[in-house]
């Protein structure tokens, strides 16, 4: 009794199932939890006006990826979304596509996963619980501010760095042993 | 017109070109990327009829009738964000933007479709850019809801508004201050009468006191008397004041806390709010109590002792104090360098704490996929990093400690060579005996320059832990009660939800245009997925979020009308998740009417089913539960809470998924207490497990926040492609598969 409970449960709970089984009645369960590989045999990649479609059997949609492993599988795991986030398949790799898909998608996937590398850190002011910190990019002097400073930078692997901004920005510092010593020295207080 | 962002003359060239007019926009935002999302500018700008964007690479701005385009939206990436609309059933893709443009953008969206349906712009001044940028240093405020620029802050504006918070205890504060200048006088005098008054006038033959030891004694004894009762006196107002200062200091945080709407806490990390509060109270009371009153007394004792020195002999104070800017050159850094040992030992023992809560807690996971091994050495790589940070500080700690010892002996040594030269060739006439109070002098001023360099440091996590209590004292409560509630003897137990929308984050609604009313003493059903906001329109209705638009009403009279003490009063809910408080089971179960008598505990036990396994329990109703004490399942919690309802006896009675998680057997016995409770009472049930609701009066289906469905449960049945159906088909299903059909 107690398994039938759960079962009925897991059917409609969760939140990937209720996305995938809407608008679609009738889909039974070992349908919902099947995951659908895309290759390039099943699946091509368009894009169009600075959006990426998708045709998977013969039928085009607008789609939108997003990486399943951010941190360690960059151009791996890939879900591919629809516009309700609804997920339609994953990419094993994007080195299985040929070379233009594969373009379209890493292009895609880097827009996405935006985030400038921070090359030095000039200056970090601390005032009542927020840091303001000024830093040069690729693009230039960058200026933001974070707030509860500690948790506001997060350290994914030994040296990779990553820091979320009040606005829900991010920046990272792919090697810390990269980093000069006098930007070291500047964050070294916060790790 | 709303300017979000001021319109460049790049732009205005621009708009020239397809002639239109600066003067003639409602709408205009910047955008810091163009559409392939390199760094670009690019502005957004709006008439009543046109969209035109114009990208400073560009030479002529793009024009999109607003008629032609629908669906605007922003799509969220990580730390961009992209307009997109819908133009001739196909999305396109307008601006791209990074995190630091959304606000803006997201406010001229909103005016973009309201501009789209045919509303002229009439700005809300919370949008101007001026509310959202600090009119000094032109940045924005890094919390919206509260116009506070950090960066601009005066500390002098913190510590006043502190400082009226300590001002009902002048007359202690002031009593504090008199016994430490006594005090620090003692201990000025004391060196003058052991020192140099004894040598030169007592002891010495050419004395004027020459002999009379029994009044040098005397005056010791006395000063030191007279110090101690000083003491006394200081020690004891100061721990009578400290213990009211830091109780009245937490229950005003406390106060500030309770009073905040939960919205309030669901944007802030509140795993850590408590601590954090308590060890700010510690602080700004350390400070406040324990720091600044030594303050005016260690200033007047280095003035006084400055001054001392340099009557005694003034080139020989000149010096000696020459060691002094070192020490504090020293002391800075010795804070700079302990500072960062500080952080990192706490981070350590931060993260071993949060390691060994999160295993504890987790113990039957760790036993069940056997992960004890890698456990323990997760564990002893952090404890190690913890012993190695601690190790490097007390070794740092032992270091500067003796380095400003050999600083402060210096001065010493410089006062006894070229003090002792001059007594033996009476070079500026001192002495023995001046030599002896010099040097007992010289001791004194070290401490309060170490005070000093101390103080400059605390008072910056001083400043951080008034800044955060001020941030909740500000915060404003999104849901308030009304001035003048309205006065309702006795308040009728229908509920109608009138066309209410809600979101808890702005632009991702939740609810949208829900309606349903439920007549006095009916029972109404509200089906949905997972997240479907079943469970928001429970928070509507206790008012711990007021909706967006529509109205709730309860007995006729608008929920915004009435005083929170009538609303609840009236409302009793039975969750899944029952929180029970650290106590006993009496007052659990009297939580909601702290005055009912024993009786009727024992009568509203019965009715729930909990009074059998109470009777059980060594203590029965005075068994204490709660963390660290005993534990109830969840069938046993499930039954105090509806006990704690049955003894609230509401006009209206909420059950949320109560029956959720419980077995069959569990859940028989809990329905027939229910059943019992809902008797004659208003009820709305929301639950997964469809064949409970089949006796609701009416059932409503939520489905992305809206209402898709509505009627019994056999008209629902009826509908055989509706969601409903389709739900009760699949549990059914699942029913079947395991074996059992109910």
């Amino acid at each position: 009794m107690e398994d039938s409970a759960v079962r009925g449960r897991r059917r409609e709970g969760g939140e990937h199932s209720r996305r995938r089984e809407d608008g679609q009645p009738g889909r039974s369960l070992e349908e919902i939890s099947k995951t659908v590989w895309l290759t390039p045999e099943n699946a091509a990649f368009a894009g169009r006006g600075g959006l990426l479609h998708m045709t998977l059997e013969g039928k085009e949609t607008r789609v939108i990826l997003c990486r399943e492993f951010p941190f360690d599988c960059p151009w791996e795991y890939i879900s591919v979304l629809d516009d309700e986030h609804r997920e339609l398949g994953i990419i094993r790799r994007t080195a299985d596509f040929g070379d233009e898909a594969r373009r379209l998608l890493e292009d895609e996937l880097r827009r996405r996963y935006y985030a400038p590398e921070i090359l030095h850190i000039l200056s970090v002011k601390e005032r009542y619980g927020f840091s303001y910190w000024r830093v040069t990019t690729a693009e230039g002097e960058v200026r933001f501010t974070l707030h509860d400073t500690y948790r506001s930078i997060q350290r994914v692997e030994s040296a990779r760095i990553v820091f979320s901004d009040v606005n829900g920005n991010r920046f990272e510092i792919p090697d810390l042993e990269r980093l000069d010593a006098r930007s070291r020295r500047r964050l070294e207080l916060y790790l | 017109m709303l300017e979000l962002d001021r319109i460049p003359d790049w732009a205005g060239e621009q708009l020239k070109t397809v002639g239109a007019d600066v003067g003639d926009f409602q709408l205009a935002v910047r955008c810091d990327r163009a559409r392939d999302q390199s760094p670009g500018e690019v502005f957004l700008l709006a008439d009543a009829g046109t969209l035109y964007i114009a990208d400073r690479a560009g030479q002529t701005p793009e024009r999109y009738p607003l008629s032609g385009l629908s669906g605007l939206r922003v799509e969220e990436q990580r730390s961009t964000g992209r307009l997109l609309a819908d133009r001739d059933g196909e999305p396109v893709l307008l601006a791209c933007f990074t995190n630091f443009c959304k606000e803006p953008v997201l406010t001229f969206v909103r005016y973009l479709r309201r501009l789209a349906e045919g509303d002229p712009v009439e700005p809300d001044p919370r949008d101007l850019p001026g509310a959202r940028c600090c009119p000094r240093c032109g940045m924005p405020y890094p919390d919206r809801d509260r116009r506070v620029c950090p960066h601009c802050m005066e500390k002098g504006k913190l510590y006043r508004r502190m400082a009226g918070f300590f001002a009902r205890y002048r007359a202690s504060l002031a009593l504090i201050l008199v016994s430490l200048v006594v005090l620090t006088a003692m201990s000025i005098l004391t060196p003058y009468f052991s020192k140099g008054f004894f040598y030169d006038e007592v002891i010495d033959g050419a004395g004027p006191f020459y002999g009379q030891i029994l009044l040098v004694l005397g005056l010791v004894v006395s000063t030191r008397l007279l110090k101690m009762l000083a003491t006394m006196v200081n020690n004891w107002i100061a721990s009578s004041v400290a213990a009211k200062m830091i109780y009245e200091l937490k229950k005003t945080i406390f106060r500030s806390i309770e009073r905040l709407s939960l919205s309030f806490f669901s944007g802030r990390q509140t795993g850590g709010l408590m601590t954090q509060i308590n060890e700010d109270a510690n602080t700004i009371y350390e400070f406040f109590c324990d720091r600044l009153p030594y303050l005016v007394v260690n200033v007047v004792q280095v003035i006084v002792l400055a001054v001392l020195l340099a009557l005694i002999q003034p080139l020989l104070a000149l010096l000696t104090l020459i060691t002094v800017p070192f020490f504090f050159l020293m002391m800075r850094w010795v804070y700079r360098r302990e500072k960062k040992l500080h952080a990192r030992r706490f981070s350590g023992s931060r993260q071993l704490n949060s390691l060994l809560s999160d295993v504890l807690s987790g113990m039957r996971v760790v036993k069940a996929f056997s992960r004890e091994r890698q456990e323990i050495a997760r564990f002893s790589v952090r404890s190690e990093t913890l012993a190695e940070s601690d190790r490097r500080l007390s070794l740092f700690h032992n270091w500067a400690g003796h380095l400003s010892g050999i600083l402060l002996y210096l001065g010493t040594i410089i006062s006894w060579g070229v003090g002792g030269w001059m007594v033996m060739t009476g070079y500026g006439g001192l002495t023995y005996g001046e030599l002896m109070t010099f040097i007992a002098y010289m001791g004194m001023i070290y401490s309060p320059l170490h005070f000093f360099s101390d103080l400059m440091n605390r008072s910056a996590d001083c400043a951080n832990a008034m800044q955060r209590l001020f941030e909740i004292m500000d915060a404003q409560p999104d849901v308030c009660e009304p001035e003048h509630p309205a006065q309702i003897p006795a308040l009728g137990g229908g509920v109608e939800f009138d066309d209410v929308s809600f979101s808890y984050v702005k632009g991702k609604r939740v609810i949208e245009h829900v309606s349903f009313s439920v007549p006095e003493g009916g029972v109404l059903g509200i089906v949905g997925h997972t997240g479907a906001g079943k469970s928001t329109l429970v928070n509507l209705l206790m008012r711990l979020y007021d909706p967006e638009e529509g109205e709730i009403r309860v007995g006729g009279i608008p929920v915004r009308e009435l005083s929170f003490a009538d609303l609840h009063r009236n409302i009793a809910i039975v969750s899944q998740e029952t929180y029970l408080f650290m106590g006993t089971i009496l007052d659990n179960i009297r939580y909601a009417r702290p005055d009912a008598g024993y009786e009727e505990v024992i009568e509203a036990s019965r009715c729930a089913g909990a009074h059998e396994f109470i009777m059980k329990l060594p203590d029965a109703y005075h068994t204490r539960i709660g963390f660290g004490y005993q534990d109830l399942s969840g069938g046993e919690r499930q039954r105090i809470s509806i006990a704690r309802a049955i003894l609230k006896d509401p006009k209206i009675l909420i059950l949320d998924e109560a029956t959720a998680a419980m077995d069959t057997g569990t859940e028989r016995k809990i329905q027939e207490a229910l059943t019992r409770l809902t008797r004659g009472k208003t009820t709305i049930m929301i639950a997964h497990r469809l064949s409970t609701l089949r006796d609701a009066d009416a059932l409503v289906v939520i489905e992305h926040g809206r209402v898709a469905e509505r009627g019994t449960h056999r008209e629902l049945l009826a509908h055989e492609d509706g969601i409903y159906h389709r739900l009760y088909t699949l549990q059914m299903e699942a029913l079947r598969s395991a074996g059992i059909v109910e």
